[in-house]
């Protein structure tokens, strides 16, 4: 049998970033080899979960637990992630995001909720259906695809203000051409 | 008619494909069925989970043709397709998953039943723990790449560096990974 292929040629498969001649002759190697084939696997795996964890509201690695909630909505149905997000029953709050009446269907409404987690900090990257929130020294910077958008945190801003369990809502609106503009922050606390 | 499209490119057959004209996928089926087979024999070893994978890669690439740009390499958009649906195939025998506006009721996950909920988020609480004893550069990488689905290209960018850097890079990072949560396991033992 030829000789068995590297965990980094494995890696890089598993990843599509292997070149047509490796990625066949690696595939050839496979037909034959049941434990590179298990090693390629298991590489699968190992990406499908770190994939899970990232998008599943993940916690923060380095800071604790923190929650994110985010829910990609329609501009129609904006309405409904604002009581999901709990703003209804902070009636102080209100949403900043304009949305001229009329937009095409295309464009996508979003609030993304990150929570202070126990250490009365903000996780420094949190991903939930596509949107990635990326905390910087003075705000956070939210990204889909292409688009990105920073919004600044209030001057003087400090999680430790807040009770466990705020949470830092971050607006905006996709628009048809990927770019996302009118992004701002609230802060609700429980 | 028929004899015509087989004459054609790859490129030309995509390109007619997307605009919904079903003989040229035909043909292109035809031109890569074997080929693809293969494939999904290298990475299954099992005839009965190869054809599977087989019929479940052209039924994706059926429905997706009209996002593939470039034409020429239609056999290699293929290969991405049967390896993510093996991986997915992994996931939902292993773990299965709740959409997103499922999992925003709290309390337990109902459609994954108590052990598939226990399992996942077992799963993922290791994973997380494991993350944690990373370096601060490893979870870059590994976020870059499964947070915010860059490609090597796209992180090599970010990074300043080569794209063979960035494989070598995220496959040590992986490693580590692995490395760590086989410790994770040793200790709650
Ligand atoms: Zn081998």
């Amino acid at each position: 049998m030829a000789r068995h292929v590297t965990g980094l040629e494995i890696s890089r498969y598993a990843d599509g970033e292997l070149a047509p001649e490796l990625a066949e002759r690696l595939e050839a190697h496979l037909t034959a080899c049941a434990s590179c084939r298990a090693q390629l696997h298991s590489a699968l795996l190992l990406g499908e979960d770190l994939r899970t964890h990232f998008a599943a509201a993940a916690p923060d690695v380095s800071l604790g637990r923190a929650r994110s909630i985010q829910r990609p909505v329609r501009y129609a149905a904006a309405a409904a992630a604002a009581v999901f997000l709990g703003i209804a029953t902070f009636p102080r709050l209100t949403s900043d995001v304009q949305v001229p009446v009329g937009q095409p269907a295309s464009v996508t409404a979003f609030a993304i909720g990150v929570q202070v987690g126990t250490m009365h900090k903000l996780p420094t990257l949190i991903t939930v259906h596509g949107y990635v929130v990326e905390r910087g020294k003075r705000g956070l910077t939210v990204r889909n695809g292409g688009g990105r958008t920073r919004v600044d945190l209030p001057a003087g801003f400090s999680t430790a203000q807040y009770p466990v369990g705020s949470a830092v809502v971050v607006h905006g609106v996709r628009q048809a051409d990927g770019s996302i503009v009118a992004a701002s922050i609230q802060t609700i606390q429980p | 008619m028929v004899q015509d499209l087989a004459n054609l490119s790859d490129r030309e057959l995509v390109s007619r494909a997307q605009r919904e004209d079903a003989s040229a996928f035909g043909v292109l089926a035809e031109r890569y069925q074997l080929q693809l087979l293969r494939l999904c024999t290298a990475l299954t070893s099992d005839p009965e989970a190869a054809q599977e994978l087989a019929q479940t890669t052209w039924a994706r690439a059926f429905e997706a043709i009209g996002h593939l740009r470039e034409g020429e390499r239609f056999f290699g958009w293929l290969r991405q397709i049967a390896v993510n649906q093996l991986r997915d195939g992994f996931k939902r025998r292993r773990l299965p998953q709740v959409s997103f506006d499922e999992a925003l009721h709290d309390g337990p996950d109902e459609a994954l039943g108590p052990e598939g909920s226990l399992l996942r988020q077992e799963r993922q609480a290791e994973i997380s723990q494991a993350l944690g004893m990373l370096s601060e550069h490893d979870r870059r990488m590994l976020a870059l790449r499964y947070a915010q689905d860059c490609s090597y290209r796209e992180i090599a960018l970010e990074m300043g560096t080569t794209e063979g850097t960035v494989a070598t890079w995220l496959y040590r990072a992986k490693e580590r990974l692995r490395k760590a949560l086989e410790q994770g396991k040793g200790r709650q033992v």
